[in-house]
Order: structure tokens, then sequence, then C-alpha cells
């Protein structure tokens, strides 16, 4: 189409911004900026992507102005016959330039155009080619593969083998049952982490709920797993895995990924080698190790908000 | 040319097409099919799957640091563009103080009244280097300018637990590594390093309009912005690829570096700074939680030199300032972070 043909590349860059504007939108309609950002940079990402529509508009508008203004003063150079008619529509094309500042490469076909300097000319180069092929790429994958909440598949791709697992007997629990009395409280991982090391007597032997999603590393015994949530600050890349050891009799049930909720007594046992991995390097140094023995093991859909932040 | 061009994009469109689309459509098949990640194939360390689990895990890392990224970017953008149509060189030469030295504080200063993440600096460095404001000054405001902010700052004391130690020295040292490297470049700047400054950025930048009406500079700045955002927008694809790429080959290898010297720490503490290419509000938290691996004289060199340098400055600096420029900066940056990371 002729409108395209004047100014492809900013045609194709504003293009570019509205299709990532889209993408924004599209995972903020579904629910899905949650997994990759922290709550205050998601109202800075929407706004950033409204901003980005209005320049594209803005720009696309200009654009057109441009387009049929040409058109409008090359039909009329044209059609006139008068010398001093032709004269004048070249006069009126030369006030739209003072008006309007830009001389686009557009109004080349004018033959006097040659003449006015060109104020707004758009080199391409190679390296805006090659940042065009990456946008693009990058919207394809984009909107054909939604990005999914981290999980474990950076933790076990790198054959995380948890030493001493042999060792059977080295994972032995307490004897005596824990039974507690208290009730049950709702709490987090990253609470259980952060407050676990300076202050254990407020978890040991007490009932808590815990939501996250179940790691099995290789070779930890299969009635034990590592109930696992990442911890953001900003967005996925600052992610961290936050997780605490759960035995339960039928652990090897559940899956990787699979998003549970636990209900259990957080009790304390050396666990060899543990704090080697992600989720429990937290464990590192500190002298009560906890456990969780699961009493109650739900599934869970997987919530709308994955990661834990800061409140 | 408009056409030629177009005939270049359909070439390597179709290029990409080849390639692309049976990649994405035999990933989005796999998904949908096998409930990858639901189902028993999980258990099955073939090196395949081993390889898409890793671009799976890396996807949303990309795509994070894009879309969190790009607000600032624009933003930085659309203040680069204000700065180029509405302040003239006079009214900048009449703010800044006469005195080369002075005007470098001020610059470093300006950061603060700025809040745009180190993504957003550059657009905003080239419109002052345009604008004929000495090259010391625009350097020491590019360096500081990230750091030397209310929200970085405020991060820096969250992150290390409401004190004010760490922040306090990120504060210092950044801004006076950002003045130093500034006076360094003004003394050098004398020969005829500003000249090649000035070229770099012109050369990239289109030529200030005179426009009038409303409309006409509301639509300048437009295309400015666009124009200087899609400079950057490589680069910005490029560093999230090879920090994405990272975080999950950190992850995966399970990283832990028994440092047996504070120096190899902090040299350690500077490279994965550069490679993560965080952003200013996130990078004190990741630089704590390393806090039980190295000093803090390290940890504090993870921040100064993030901001100042990462993957996707190294790639800007050279375009934006030029090379003669960017080189001594990048080396002084270097040398100057690891030094305090040493000693302090």
């Amino acid at each position: 189409m002729a409108i395209f043909q004047r100014q492809p590349l900013t045609w194709i860059r504003t293009m570019l911004m509205l299709t990532f504007a889209a993408f924004v939108f599209k995972l903020a309609a579904t629910g899905r900026l949650g997994t990759l950002l922290a709550p205050t940079i998601r109202i800075i990402a929407v706004i950033g992507a409204i901003l980005l529509i209005a320049v594209a508009i803005v720009a696309i508008i200009g654009l057109c102005n441009d387009y049929y203004k040409a058109r409008a003063a090359a039909a009329i150079a044209r059609s006139s016959h008068h010398p001093h008619e032709q004269a004048h529509a070249h006069g009126h094309l030369l006030s739209h330039h003072r008006d309007e500042v830009r001389v686009h490469d557009d109004l080349c076909c004018s033959p006097h155009a040659s003449m006015h300097a060109h104020s707004h000319h758009h080199t391409v180069t190679r390296w805006s080619k090659w940042t065009l092929t990456m946008c693009v790429a990058t919207l394809a994958l984009a909107f054909s593969w939604s990005p999914r909440a981290l999980g474990t598949q950076q933790l076990t791709s790198g054959g995380a083998v948890v030493p001493g697992q042999l060792d059977r007997a080295a994972w032995k629990l307490p004897t005596e049952t824990i039974k507690s009395a208290s009730p049950v409280a709702d709490t987090t991982l990253a609470r259980v982490a952060t407050q676990f090391p300076g202050a254990p007597s407020r978890f040991l032997n007490h009932s808590f709920r815990l939501t996250g999603f179940v790691y099995h590393p290789s070779g930890m015994p299969s009635d034990y797993f590592i109930i696992t949530r990442y911890f953001i600050y900003c967005c996925a890349a600052d992610a961290s895995p936050l997780g605490i050891t759960v035995h339960s009799s039928d652990a090897w049930h559940y899956l990787n990924n699979t998003w549970i909720t636990v209900t259990g007594t957080i009790t304390s046992a050396p666990i060899p080698m543990v704090s080697k991995l992600a989720p429990t390097s937290w464990y590192q140094g500190h002298a009560k190790q906890p456990i969780m023995v699961a009493t109650d093991v739900q599934l869970i859909k997987a919530p709308t908000e994955p990661y834990m932040y800061n409140s | 040319m408009e056409v030629a061009l177009l005939k270049q994009m359909r070439k390597i469109g179709k290029e990409l097409a080849l390639w692309l689309i049976p990649i994405v459509l035999l990933l989005f098949f796999i998904e949908e099919v096998s409930g990858f990640g639901d189902v028993a194939i999980e258990q099955l360390y073939i090196v395949y799957v081993d390889v898409l689990s890793l671009v799976q895990a890396g996807e949303p890392i990309f795509l994070a640091i894009i879309v969190e990224a790009l607000p600032f970017i624009l933003a930085g953008a659309i203040i680069s563009s204000l700065i180029h149509e509405w302040v003239s060189e006079e009214r900048l030469a009449r703010w800044l103080p006469a005195n080369s030295v002075l005007a470098i504080f001020s610059a470093g200063f300006l950061g603060f009244f700025l809040p745009v993440c180190d993504c957003g600096t550059i657009p905003v460095a080239r419109s002052l280097l345009i604008k004929k404001v000495p090259v010391g000054a625009v350097t020491a405001f590019a360096l500081a300018a990230p750091t030397v902010n209310p929200i970085t700052l405020l991060a820096t004391f969250f992150a290390f637990g409401m004190t004010v130690k760490m922040a306090l020295l990120r504060l210092v040292f950044s801004f006076s590594i950002a003045c130093l490297i500034g006076l360094i470049t003004t003394k050098a700047a004398r020969s005829r390093f500003s000249e090649q400054a000035l070229h770099a950025a012109t050369e990239l930048t289109p030529n200030r309009t005179s426009s009038v009406g409303l409309y006409a500079r509301v639509r300048s700045i437009c295309d400015h912005t666009i124009h200087e955002l899609f400079e950057i927008v490589g680069f910005l694809l490029l560093s999230a690829a090879v920090a994405a790429g990272f975080q999950v080959y950190r992850a995966t290898h399970q990283l832990f570096i028994n440092v047996h010297s504070d120096a190899v720490g902090v040299v350690i503490m500077m490279g994965l700074a550069i490679l993560f290419s965080l952003c200013s509000g996130a990078d004190a938290f990741v630089a704590r939680s390393f806090m039980s691996f190295f000093s803090p004289g390290a940890v504090l060199a993870f921040m100064l030199i993030g901001q100042t340098l990462d993957a996707r400055n190294l790639l800007l600096f050279p375009r934006t300032f030029g090379k003669r420029v960017a080189l001594p900066i990048i080396i002084l940056c270097v040398a100057l972070t690891f030094t305090v990371g040493v000693f302090v």
C-alpha cells in the first residue's frame, strides 16, 4: 500500500510498539502479569504500555498526515494546467513545509523537493535492521509461548544431587510422633525462612499451613520433598527459591511443580547436605534444620500470585 | 530507498520465519499435547527435555527484564526528546555553573531529580551532549544518575535491613567515582575527545527541528522518542537474553564459590554484576543475598559497578560517547570500583 511505502521504518516501529503494548495488556487482562513482575512494577509496566501507545498513535497520525498532504499537493500540481496555479500549488507545498518542519523522503516525488533540506531522515543502519529482527522474534516468542511462573525447571536440570542420600539412616525422623495441640496457623515460606533461624522455638512443635510447589531433588528419599516458592523483589530476574523439607508418607505421589497446601508440624532433625540445595540454602550454618511432618496435603490450583513479595 | 529497505526486511523476515515458525510450532505442540511439566516426562532426563525446560525457565526471566525495563527506557527517551526540543543550549548553559569542576558536581546531582533507571540515562546523556554540555559533566551524570536517586537509595536502605551504612557508602562512592571520572574526562576532553563525543551523539540523532505550533512540537517529540527508543531496545533484548541465560545457568549449576581472597571475591562480584544487568531497584536485594559468601567490599562493588557498567552500557557507551572517550571511562570505572571494593 502506498501509504506504507512512504516511511516503512517508522510504520514498522510503531506497529512493534503497539504489539508490545498489546502483549502487556494481554498479560494484565489474563492476570498473568504476576508471573513476571512484582505488584508495584506491574503498575509501572501498564503505565509504560499506555505511554507507548500514546507515542505510537501520535507518530501514526503524523505519518498519515504527511501522506495525505503530499498526495493532495502532488495532485494539485499535476492537475493544474495554468502555470500560475502550478506555482501557487507549489507555493502551497512550500508553506506546508514551513508549518510542519519535517520534510520527509516521501516528498521527494515533488521535483523541487530535492532543493529542500532533509531535516528528518532515518538512516537505516545494519543495527536498526537487526533490532527490528530481534523485536519481531521476541514478540513472536512472547505471544506464542505464554510465560509460566518459575518452577523446578532451573532447579532440577543441573542434576543437583543430594550427596549422602544413600545413607538412608541419616534421614531418620525423631521417633516420637509429634502431636501438637496448637491451632494451625497460616504462614508463608518467606516468613519461615527469615524468622526460623533467629527464633526456632516459635516454629518448632507448632502446626502450620504452607502453600508452595513440590520439588523432588534427585537423590532425596522418596518420602521427602521440598515445598518451594520463589521470592522476588522487582521481577522474575531477581527471584530466589525458598523452601522447607517436608516429610509425607505419599510424597512420591506428587510430581514436580505441583501446587499444594501442606498442613503439618514443624520439627527439627539433622538433614545431610540439604543446605546445598537452592531452596534450602538458608539452612546453612544453623543448628536446627526444620522438617515439616505433613498431616495433610491438598492439591490446589496454581495461584495467580505464584511469588512471594516484601509486604 | 524505502522500497529497498522493505525488500531487505522481507528477506530477513523470510529467513527468520523459516527457522522460527517450525520451532515455535513444535514447542507449542509439545506444550499442548504433553502437558509439559505435569507428566512423568519430567522424570526422564533426556537432554532435549533439559534444554527445553531451561528455555522455559529462562523465558519468564527474559520477558520480565524487558517488560520491566521498557517503561524506564521510554521515560528516558521522552525526557531526552523534551530536552532536545524544548531546552535550548543557552538555557542549559545558564543553569550549569561556569566552573567546569562545579558543573561536574552539579551534573552528578542531576540524577537525584531524574529517577530513570540506568537504561534511561543514555538517551538523556546523548541529548545533553548535543546541547554542548561539557563531556565531563555528562559523564558524571550518566554514571551517577542510576544510583544517586531516591528510589535506589531507599531500596538499598530496605535491602540491608533498614540500616543506613550500605546506602550511605553506596551514595558516597557512586557520586565520588562518577565525579572523579568526569573530572578526568574533562582533562582529556580538552584535546579532541569532546568533538568525538559530540560527533558520535549527533550522528545518531536526527537534527533538531524548528517546530512551530503545539501539534508539530508534540509530534516531533514523539518521533524523536521513537528514534531513541529503537536505538536502545536492541541492546536491551541482547542483554536481557544474556542475563536470563546466566540466571538459569547459575541456578542449575549451583555456583557455590569458595573465595580464598577478598580481591578475587571483588572481581567475581563485579563480573556477576555486569552479567546480571539488574535494574537499580533490585540490585541491592540481590547483592544482599550474596552477603554470606563475599566480603562487604565485594557486595558494595557489585552495587557500584552494576549501575555504571552492565552488558548494555558496555555496548552503549562507545556509541554515545565515541570510542576514544568510552574506553577510558570503562577502564576507570572498573579500576576505581575494584579499589573501593578491596579497601572498604
